[in-house]
């Protein structure tokens, strides 16, 4: 019943009022914001290679394979056969088998050697497969497909030409100048490593290093174009092998099987426990951020604290009128708690339509800038950070509450002031 | 007790718990229904002390205090807090009203507090806010109540008028006035007396004015001394 007595007092204080709305309004943005940006990192980054069950390498540690096979971070030690691949992706339990190739680059990005069925079957997010943004993906020798990012840094579009380095340093002296390729499509963003890949035929990558030993072009070797179409380019080494399973239930007996592979030393990985020891080293990062934010909204609060303490001095002889017209302790007590209560919810309201706006105005850019891709929602567990920011901000209530409660009991009917 | 006594004193006696003497002695003092006294003492003789009891914010007092028939001492703090919200209508020296509401809205909030004051109120004006508006009307202001005047543009006078339709609004039985003139000149102070007493007359209420101006006691049925050396009235006393 005093709900209404209270507006027409906020009102009549507005400015503060609106200042201590707006700072708790930034802080819970900022909180949820921040909260937002984890869980979207998280589960991008636990979903960079959903729906592949094993990834096949020479053998090394599981979170060196995961970083150079999946994240394109350092370089395999050793390849894999062609020969063990075929054998590996001709077991009856396995329904598909995708190989990678690398050790090539473009500018400072990888350029990735695979089948076409790659685009198939690479899934990332909830299984949302790679689509193009323009073009089509990569067919015959010399023909390359570009992640969304490679495309939008260096500027290509579909029908420009590229060379290849040797190499995987982004200033390779060792260009594959004889060989340029033809982008042929782009990919749309998928927040993945494979934004920052060119993507080609593992065909194309025999062909340009033909001619080439240990890593140098051999004068008077370098083939033409006619040449090559002649030539048997099946790879006698790949990377790194990306499996999927018939059935669930064998992933376990072919991880088996391939790590005790005969033929060579062989490793065979589940993406998610790797991507989940991979993830305790860099995941500290969030818990980091989410301290940050929590500091912040701890900041906002002590504002509200500030507006609701300087407050009260100047409304003591309304609490006091207001008791001498019946009013008892504790009616005063609720008018202040309800009054933190309420700029809380306002604070919070106003943070959360912040926090709406700035996703809908930052996620393009966002995207571009740091590959992070913020989907447009509200982050998971809202309600639990909201009713602890509320039940925090009530807390806060408390204490200038618990003054005018003084104040009540010491003045009487007529304040001292 | 009987019920035709607004405010029923008797053996009252209050001090602080760091002072030798008692603040107040009261042995007995009545007011009954629709009666008038003036309260006069200077300042420091525990006149607020004395209308912080009577209107039940303060307690720690021994003897008995009665309004309208309630032994304030048995009663707790909140049947106290309803009692003054239902009985006692209150003005004060300054800062009677809250300037973000209007002059109707001030008056009304009495009402806020109070069942039977709203009730009291309905019956004699249909809803509370017309009934603040015949009051404010009778206080003469009239004006006030036609412009939409703010509250916080009234003069000293009117808003003291306004406060005592605040007090006055749900007939109370008892209207407690702490210095409501000292903020008034003569002339002004004159008017603002007699047409609190027209008032608390035609509502059939008892009226407790308090000032430390002697020279207002001829308006009322009887005068308290309080002294500041208390051991204050000897006589019992009757209004």
């Amino acid at each position: 019943m005093l709900i209404d007595l209270l507006w027409r007092s906020l009102l009549n204080r507005r400015g503060t009022v609106l200042l201590s709305v707006l700072t708790i309004g930034l802080s819970v943005a900022l909180l949820t914001g921040v909260e937002k940006v984890r869980q979207d990192m998280r589960e991008g980054f636990f979903n960079t290679v959903s729906g592949t069950d094993l990834i096949v390498g020479a053998r090394t540690g599981q979170v060196e394979l995961l970083l150079y096979s999946v994240f394109h971070l350092g370089s395999a030690t050793n390849n894999i056969r062609w020969q063990s691949y075929q054998r590996i992706a001709r077991d009856s339990a396995v329904e598909w088998a995708v190989p990678l190739s690398l050790g090539d680059s473009h500018k400072g990005f990888r350029v990735v050697g695979t089948s076409s069925e790659f685009f198939e079957r690479y899934r990332f997010g909830h299984q949302h497969q790679l689509q193009l943004s323009s073009g089509r993906t990569f067919q015959g020798i010399h023909e390359v497909t570009l992640g969304a990012e490679v495309a939008n840094r260096l500027g290509y579009q579909v029908g420009d030409q590229l060379v290849i380095a040797h190499g995987l340093g982004s200033t390779s002296f060792s260009q594959h100048k004889d060989q340029p390729f033809t982008v042929v499509g782009i990919l749309a963003p998928s927040g993945t490593p494979v934004d920052q890949s060119l993507l080609v035929s593992l065909e194309s990558i025999t062909a340009i290093h033909v001619g080439w030993r240990a890593g140098v072009p051999m004068p008077g070797l370098s083939v033409d174009a006619n040449k090559l179409a002649e030539m048997e380019l099946t790879p006698k080494e790949i990377t790194a092998v990306l499996l999927g399973m018939k059935s669930k239930t064998q992933v376990f007996q072919m991880q088996r099987a391939i790590n005790g592979f005969s033929g060579e030393p062989l490793l065979a990985i589940l993406p998610g426990v790797a991507l989940q020891e991979l993830w305790q080293v860099i995941g500290t990062a969030e818990k980091a951020m989410l301290a940050i934010s929590a500091c912040v909204v701890l900041a906002g609060l002590t504002g509200m604290l500030g507006v609701l303490l300087t407050g009260l001095q100047q409304r003591r002889r309304e609490l006091a009128l207001l008791r001498a017209i019946g009013a008892s302790p504790l009616h005063l007590l609720s008018l202040v708690v309800m009054e933190a209560m309420l700029l809380t919810a306002a604070g919070i309201g106003f943070g959360l339509s912040l926090l709406w706006f700035a996703l809908i105005l930052a996620q393009t850019g966002l995207y571009e800038t740091f590959g992070l891709y913020l989907t447009l929602g509200w982050p998971k567990e809202l309600w639990q950070i909201l009713a602890l920011v509320f039940a925090a901000g009530t807390l806060v209530g408390i204490l200038p509450a618990w003054q005018a409660w003084r104040y009540t009991l010491a003045d009487g009917l007529t304040p001292r002031t | 007790m009987t019920t035709s006594h607004t405010v029923e004193i008797d053996r009252l006696a209050f001090g602080w718990p760091n002072m030798p003497r008692a603040l107040l002695d009261i042995p007995r003092l009545q007011i009954e229904t629709g009666g008038s006294l003036f309260l006069r003492g200077p300042s420091g003789s525990g006149k607020s002390t004395l209308l912080n009891l009577l209107s039940g914010v303060q307690g720690g007092y021994s003897g008995s205090i009665s309004i309208c028939g309630e032994r304030l001492e048995t009663l707790s703090a909140h049947r106290r807090d309803q009692l003054r919200a239902d009985h006692i209508g209150l003005i004060f020296q300054q800062f009677n009203l809250l300037p973000w509401l209007s002059p109707i809205e001030n008056v009304a909030l009495a009402c806020r507090f109070s069942k039977r004051r709203r009730e009291k109120a309905k019956v004699s004006g249909g809803t509370v806010a017309k009934e603040a508006e015949r009051l404010l009307r009778e206080l003469g202001l009239g004006e006030v109540v036609e412009s939409r005047r703010r509250t916080s543009s009234l003069s000293i006078g009117q808003q003291q008028r306004v406060a005592a339709a605040r007090a006055l609004i749900g007939n109370p039985e008892l209207i407690i006035a702490d210095e409501p003139t000292s903020a008034l000149d003569s002339e002004h102070r004159d008017r603002f007396i007699d047409l609190l007493m027209a008032e608390t007359r035609a509502s059939g209420a008892s009226l407790l004015f308090v000032s430390h101006d002697a020279s207002l006691a001829s308006h009322f049925d009887r005068t308290l001394e309080l002294g500041a050396t208390t051991g204050n009235s000897e006589e019992a006393l009757t209004c």
